[in-house]
């Protein structure tokens, strides 16, 4: 490998430094597994490359990381023929090994049960919700990765938001008896 | 949106899982592997080229990205016969002269646009800060004339542009 092929490496080991802890929790969230995400990501990086190869290999933009790592993820959940586990999976998300959220950086139980209700919200909602808090991606760019327009992706948000503070409400008064 | 602020400085507390250690290096000796095959030679010319076109004193010739290249005499027979990064290439020694400031005369220039879009206003901000923006799409070329050896070459960059006003929602 020459100087510049390893200043070129260097410049995507940078960007999966930066990026690469959302996108593996997005890939997560569309396909229920690590192991599949896993799989996902490392595809998406070797499609993002070639996808790069025109602009001079530079690492992707944000928008586009997302949106090639869903395409990539549904299309694997197409080839598998897993969709429906896959659904299931992500309602059965108590295993906790399987968690998309790191448990460990929690604090008390408000957090636990804060997960429930998001594992709790649809395929719609949760991903919006995943792509604004935790990918830190705009509306716009919410409704690029998604394919929606950006007043649907913030209308998605505001609901999610409200069935959560319903949810997280919910199962605290449980808890409380 | 002040109505679920806690609610989102709850879910921002909940922080995503990063990559494990055994991922991570799968995923840098992808890295090196892409990065070994990764042929630079085309993308440095292009990144060459490019850099002009952020070159006012080299507009002219500025055009160039991706290099539609049809020519006279022996020049065309070059390009014909070449690969695209011999063809590259050869531009981009076209390109060093232009820099340096001499051998290259433009002969004609011109723009045109093949489509374009309304996409619409877009919120930029959860402030209700937005823009109205259209996207267009199309070629610049130019006719060049190098003067030492007589070659014309016709130069083609094809664009994708966006263009946006401030508006409200």
């Amino acid at each position: 490998m020459n100087r510049s092929q390893r200043h070129l490496g260097g410049q995507w080991k940078d960007w999966l430094a930066s990026d690469g802890g959302r996108l593996l929790m997005y890939a997560k969230q569309r396909t229920g597994s690590l192991e599949e995400a896993e799989d996902v990501l490392q595809d998406s990086l070797i499609r993002l490359w070639g996808y790069q190869k025109e602009r001079g290999y530079r690492p992707p933009d944000l928008p586009l990381a997302f949106s090639v790592v869903r395409l990539v993820a549904m299309d694997a959940g197409r080839k598998t023929g897993r969709r429906n586990k896959r659904d299931q999976k992500v309602i059965q998300f108590h295993d906790y090994d399987e968690h998309w959220l790191d448990p460990s950086l929690e604090e008390g139980e408000e957090a636990a049960l804060l997960r429930k209700a998001v594992e709790g919200l649809s395929d719609k909602l949760r991903e919006v919700v995943c792509l604004k808090i935790w990918s830190g991606l705009t509306f716009a760019e919410i409704g690029q990765v998604m394919k929606i327009s950006h007043n649907t992706a913030a209308s998605r948000y505001r609901f999610a938001l409200e069935v959560l503070q319903r949810e997280f409400g919910h199962l605290k008064e449980e808890r409380n008896g | 949106m002040d109505n679920f602020s806690e609610m989102e400085a709850r879910l921002e507390r909940l922080m995503p899982r990063g990559l494990s250690d055994d991922f991570h290096q799968e995923m840098t000796v992808t890295i090196d592997e892409l990065a070994a095959e990764a042929d630079l030679s085309q993308g440095g010319v292009g990144g060459v080229l490019r850099r002009m076109t952020m070159n006012p004193s080299a507009r002219g010739i500025a055009a160039v990205l991706a290099v539609s290249a049809v020519s006279l005499g022996i020049w065309n027979g070059v390009i014909q016969r070449s690969s695209t990064a011999n063809a590259a290439n050869a531009l981009a020694a076209l390109h060093s002269e232009t820099l340096s400031g001499g051998g290259i005369e433009v002969l004609e220039s011109s723009v045109w646009i093949d489509s374009g879009a309304d996409l619409g206003i877009h919120s930029i901000d959860e402030f209700g800060e937005a823009r109205h923006r259209w996207s267009y799409a199309g070629v610049e070329e130019e006719r060049v004339l190098h003067q030492d050896t007589g070659y014309e070459v016709i130069l083609q960059r094809e664009f994708e542009r966006e263009y946006y006003a401030t508006t409200s929602l």
